[in-house]
């Protein structure tokens, strides 16, 4: 068995967080929906949040909680966002009646 | 009278006529026109500021002359205008001799003119601007007499220029007045040029010397004209430290002011059409005061001229030159002003040429004289052209003499005096031609100013006798004279008679403390007169020129008088006929000009503005053009998606990281 299946490290964590960071830099790139993009948007955050823990763990092992403290702080916030998030989206649908981020071009020249 | 005795007061000379002329301006611009007010009132304001200015010059005058000793002292004020760094600019005031005579000069002949003015004037409907723009000349001039240093008199130079350009088109619905204004104000516009040329230069290699002089002369300004004799030595060291001849070069740009304004050749050729101005503007500034401007400005800046002799040698030869010239133009003239125009232009040539010989007072003594006799000719040939409806063509004049008592005795002693018939011009010019015959350099000059001195009272007496005397060949009902016009001919003939013989040569006694006319100076060092008055009278010198000016009145007796048929004889004859060609087209100085204007100059200007258009406005059109299409083209990245925008920036973020990551390798 290769080493990295049998031992788990932090390049793996980092790995899972950039698929994760890319997936959801895809989909905000990609989808047409504004929910979709906003879902995306909160995927990213989650792989940012990862890092964070991980490199606590790995990296500062003698320094106590820091990062999980950092990743607990980003989800509060991240339901804030999400909330404003919605907030944006549901003025966005008032006044343009659609979801399609295609539509959303008033600052266009 | 401490008021007007106070020397220190002299300033408000010319203030007076400012504030006529601001009076004048501002109750046409609140009452509109003219007949809310009655017109007389400009009029009276303007006479009356002339009047107390004249009284302030005679006591002027009188503390000039009870000035103990033979040294005559100067009093200057500064007043502080503006500074930077060491630079300072002042305006004062500055009486000495010369301005005390120009002050006299000015006002005793202004006040004179503003008179006859009266009657001139009378029925023209700009009667109350006409006396508006006299007291803006006069501020302009006393203010130019009394200047203490080159920027301020270069301040009063342009005033007068403008009240000149004002004055000549003066009746600007006729083209050729509104033609003659726009004409002079050009020539003296080149002149000038050369002029402020001249004070910089001057300012650029004195400049570190006047903190030290002006440290110890606290009463004076920076480029002040009492502090040149000191000076002018040590800016010529300075200016010696470059270039030699860069000091003369400066001597001659500032000989271009007078050159325009003075009438001297090549930039004469406004003076003659400036005659297309009311008359009195042609005796008060064409004739007696405006253009003696420039003799005067020599006058304060002589030091400099003194210490470049090629300088010199420039301005005798011009003044030679212009005077011989005008001299010959005013032969073949029909228009009676035109005629007298010449004449003047002829006797600044005397003046700017006893300049340059070094007869510095004699020229002034000129001016002074000058001043009076043709003021009083120009106002005559006025009175003239008013008795004649309009007329100024001699042709169609002859036999005025019982009509125009008055006009006919005063236009004779006028000839008298310019012919140098023993009346006031005599003196004058027997002065300058002395101290050009006894300086052995300068006997070019003495010749062709005593064959021009022939010329001047042939001149004359060709209009005299062409105007008052033979048969009357004009249609017009000839008026008789106005009372307001010929009390001042009468009054100037008194010293264009007796003001010469009452100052030449005196020494001591009323007048013997004007220095002025008692010496001649020749580079600074004066020499003292050989003769007394009758002595002067009988020297060869003396009695050469009354012989000469004799042959002049009796040939143009002989050709207009006995045998008016003589001069078309003459007329035909070959050699003499080119010649008369010549001098009637005066020289072709204004085709010159012309063909300059058209040929060169105007190809020169469609090429500048064919560079302007195409090269400049090329450049500047393009650099907008292509902003605007580089703008068009970019403005596509804009489209208003936020996903695109989101991608650009990811891309970027992660190329800049690359990047970096590649560099620090």
């Amino acid at each position: 068995m290769p080493d990295f299946i049998t031992h788990v490290g932090l390049t793996h964590y980092v790995v899972l967080a950039a698929i994760l960071f890319v997936i959801g830099l895809t989909g905000v790139l990609t989808s047409r929906n504004v929910v979709r993009v906003l879902l995306a948007v909160e995927l990213m955050l989650s792989a940012v949040t990862i890092n964070l823990v991980a490199f606590n763990n790995y990296l500062h092992t003698g320094n106590g909680l820091l990062g999980q403290i950092f990743a607990i702080f980003v989800l509060t916030v991240s339901a804030a966002e999400a909330s404003v998030g919605l907030a944006i989206v549901i003025a966005l649908y008032r006044a343009r009646a659609t979801a399609d981020m295609e539509d959303y071009t008033l600052l266009k020249w | 009278m401490p008021w007007f005795s106070d020397i220190n007061n002299i300033w408000i000379v010319a203030i007076y006529p400012l504030v006529a002329f601001m009076l004048i301006v501002l109750s046409r611009a609140l009452f509109g026109k003219d007949d809310k007010i009655p017109k007389w009132t400009a009029s009276a304001l303007t006479i009356t500021a002339t009047a107390i200015g004249l009284v302030h010059a005679l006591f002027a005058l009188n503390w000039l002359v009870s000035q103990p000793g033979d040294a005559v002292k100067a009093v200057e004020h500064n007043y502080h205008w503006l500074s930077a760094g060491g630079f300072n600019l002042s305006i004062g005031y500055l009486v000495d001799s010369m301005s005390v005579m120009m002050l006299f000069v000015v006002t005793f002949i202004s006040l004179l003119i503003q008179i006859y003015t009266h009657g001139y004037m009378k029925h023209d409907p700009g009667y109350a601007k006409f006396f508006g723009y006299l007291a803006l000349f006069n501020f302009s001039m006393l203010g130019l007499v009394l200047s203490t240093n080159l920027f301020q008199i270069y301040i009063f130079w342009e005033l007068v220029g403008v009240s000149s350009y004002l004055l000549i088109g003066f009746w600007f619905t006729k083209p050729s007045a509104a033609a003659a204004c726009v004409k002079a104000f050009l020539m003296n516009r080149v002149g000038d040029f050369g002029f402020l040329f001249g004070i910089l230069g001057l300012l650029y290699f004195s400049f570190p010397l006047w903190g030290s002089y002006l440290g110890l002369h606290p009463d004076m300004a920076m480029l002040s004209f009492r502090a040149l004799p000191d000076l002018a030595g040590a800016i010529m060291d300075n200016a010696n430290a470059v270039q030699p001849w860069f000091f003369t070069a400066i001597a001659l740009l500032l000989f271009m002011g007078p050159m325009a304004k003075s009438a001297q050749l090549p930039l004469h050729t406004w003076l003659p059409d400036a005659m297309e101005g009311p008359t009195p503007i042609s005796a008060l500034i064409h004739a007696a005061t405006m253009v003696a401007a420039g003799v005067y400005l020599i006058g304060r800046v002589y030091p400099i001229f003194t210490h470049s002799e090629s300088a010199m040698i420039v301005v005798a030869a011009i003044g030679t030159l212009t005077a011989v010239v005008a001299a010959t133009i005013a032969l073949t003239q029909y228009d009676i002003k035109k005629a007298l125009a010449y004449s003047t232009m002829s006797q600044l040539g005397f003046m700017v040429a006893a300049m340059g010989i070094g007869a510095f007072t004699a020229g002034l003594f000129h001016l002074f004289t000058h001043a009076f006799f043709k003021a009083m000719l120009f106002l005559c040939s006025g009175s003239v052209i008013h008795a004649c409806e309009d007329e100024q063509d001699m042709r169609k004049m002859g036999g005025l003499k019982d009509k125009l008592p008055i006009t006919h005795l005063t236009y004779l002693v006028g000839c008298l005096a310019i012919a140098g018939l023993l009346f006031s011009g005599f003196w004058s010019k027997d002065m300058i031609l002395d101290a050009a015959k006894h300086n052995p350099n300068f006997q070019f000059v003495y010749w062709n100013l005593a064959i021009t001195a022939g010329l001047t009272s042939f001149y004359m007496f060709r209009t005299y006798f062409m105007t008052f005397h033979g048969k009357y060949r004009g249609q017009a009902h000839v008026h008789n004279e106005d009372k307001w016009m010929v009390g001042p001919l009468a009054v100037l003939a008194i010293p264009s008679a007796l003001i010469g013989v009452a100052l030449a040569g005196l020494k001591g006694g009323l007048f013997g403390k004007i220095p002025a006319f008692g010496e001649y100076i020749y580079y600074l060092h004066p020499l003292e007169r050989e003769h007394d008055l009758v002595g002067a009278l009988l020297s060869p010198i003396g009695s050469t020129s009354l012989l000469i000016g004799s042959i002049g009145l009796v040939v143009a007796y002989l050709f207009y008088v006995v045998a008016p048929f003589v001069p078309d004889i003459i007329k035909s004859m070959p050699i003499a006929s080119s010649a008369f060609n010549l001098f009637s087209n005066k020289w072709y100085f204004d085709d010159i000009y012309k063909a300059f204007v058209d040929r060169v100059y105007l190809a020169f200007a469609r090429g500048s503005a064919e560079f302007d258009r195409g090269g400049i406005d090329g450049v500047v059109n393009g650099t907008g053009r292509a902003v605007m299409g580089s703008g068009f083209a970019l403005r596509e990245l804009q489209s208003g998606k936020v996903q695109t925008y989101i991608a650009i920036m990811f891309f970027s973020v992660v190329t800049l990281t690359l990047l970096l990551f590649y560099w620090l390798m």
